[in-house]
């Protein structure tokens, strides 16, 4: 019964760019076509920034690198081959971002000049979920809990495991986005799902 | 039960809800293992850590990515101090430069006539100079009241050269014939 309640699908990824919608895109905003890229902010934006907050945890930051992701798209647009898809190009993008302001977050708090004194990972939770009044309290209990989890997660790991698990994208398409093989992406993914196990262990919502 | 399954391949398993193997279904330690793998999954598919977002923020992001679009092609404004104090300090970096690789200025040739030897002479300070130049006795040199302007210049030679630097001797030597050449540098 718990469980059945529980089992919300996460929203489904987008099929990969390809559809003669995006290209027509791709290819006005190569002939200059501003509109175009505009179209392409609004049309990826939300669940970029979804992934950039599931891996950085901060939601002013997610949103500065989702910017910053965009702004670095549109000036190197030429670079983009088409060989993957556009929305696989943002992530990529967005994945190198994230792991630079990790990797930052994490100096700064090796040189204690962090301006929270936090550990450096930072993690707020959101509680947005959606869910039956009833179950309000449990679901909290639940963001809480698989929030603390994925954010325990090594910064690779918790970006695999979104891409593969959130976005359902396929190990090719990540091992794309974070320049790694197919064979690392399934190790890091699997490594992660592990690790998830023995965090929510403890949480009487594995009880089914 | 030498056929247990993986982790990776319950991982799988629990990933994609194939029909698991018989051993899986026989098996209550594989089976309890596979159920808390898909237990996880759904666990975390039922609550991905969300951030909230709504159409005008949207809006707002839109309309911040086309500002960072815009700086970024407008060109960097600097300060009007940084170029002057860029262009002053390289002017004192270039000044210190010449001064130290300058070359010595060649000195200006020696005019051997008696009027200009005279002047010179006049100019000198030492107490021997002065004598020589006020025609005092002191000097066994210059004690010869009968000395002729040809043994005075040779003196005056033998002194110049004596004090002369390498650079002035060197311009001094071009200005000789031969005959003079070998004897200025026969010792």
């Amino acid at each position: 019964m718990q469980r059945e309640s529980l089992a919300i699908v996460s929203t489904p990824a987008e099929p990969p760019s390809t559809d003669v919608g995006e290209q027509t895109l791709i290819d006005r905003i190569r002939a200059g076509d501003e509109a175009a890229f505009d179209e392409v902010v609004l049309r990826h934006h939300e669940r970029l920034i979804q992934f950039i907050y599931r891996v950085v945890g901060d939601r002013d930051e997610a949103a500065d690198i989702a910017q910053d992701t965009f702004i670095k798209a549109h000036e190197r647009f030429s670079d983009f081959r088409g060989s993957s898809g556009l929305f696989t190009w943002l992530y990529r993008i967005a994945y190198n971002e994230s792991i630079s302001l990790l990797r930052r977050r994490k100096l700064r708090s090796y040189l204690r000049i962090g301006t929270d004194g936090s550990t450096g990972e930072g993690w707020d939770r959101a509680l947005s979920i959606e869910s039956d009044p009833t179950q309000h309290l449990e679901s909290e209990q639940l963001q809480q809990e698989v929030a603390a989890a994925v954010a325990a997660l090594p910064p690779r790991q918790r970006a695999i495991f979104s891409m593969r698990h959130y976005e359902e994208m396929s190990h090719a398409d990540i091992a794309r986005v974070i320049g790694r093989s197919e064979g690392a992406v399934r190790a890091n993914y699997f490594h992660a799902v592990r690790k998830l196990r023995e965090q929510l262990s403890d949480s009487s919502l594995m009880q089914p | 039960m030498a056929n247990h399954l993986n982790d990776d391949d319950l991982i799988s398993l629990a990933e994609t809800r194939d029909q698991p193997p018989a051993h899986v279904k026989a098996c209550p330690q594989c089976a309890a293992r596979l159920r808390a793998f898909e237990r996880t999954l759904e666990l975390s598919a039922a609550a991905p850590p969300t951030m909230d977002w709504n159409r005008l923020q949207a809006g707002a992001f839109l309309h911040r990515v086309r500002r960072g679009i815009h700086q970024q092609r407008q060109p960097r404004v600097t300060p009007w101090w940084q170029p002057a104090l860029a262009g002053a300090t390289l002017t004192v970096a270039v000044l210190m430069m010449f001064r130290v690789m300058a070359p010595i200025a060649p000195a200006p040739p020696i005019d051997p006539s008696p009027a200009a030897v005279a002047q010179v002479v006049d100019g000198w300070t030492d107490p021997q100079a002065a004598a020589i130049s006020a025609g005092g006795s002191d000097d066994p040199l210059t004690s010869e009241p009968d000395m002729t302007d040809a043994e005075l210049l040779s003196l005056i030679d033998a002194y110049l050269i004596d004090t002369a630097s390498e650079d002035e001797l060197l311009l001094t030597l071009g200005d000789f014939n031969d005959e003079e050449m070998v004897a200025a540098l026969d010792p």
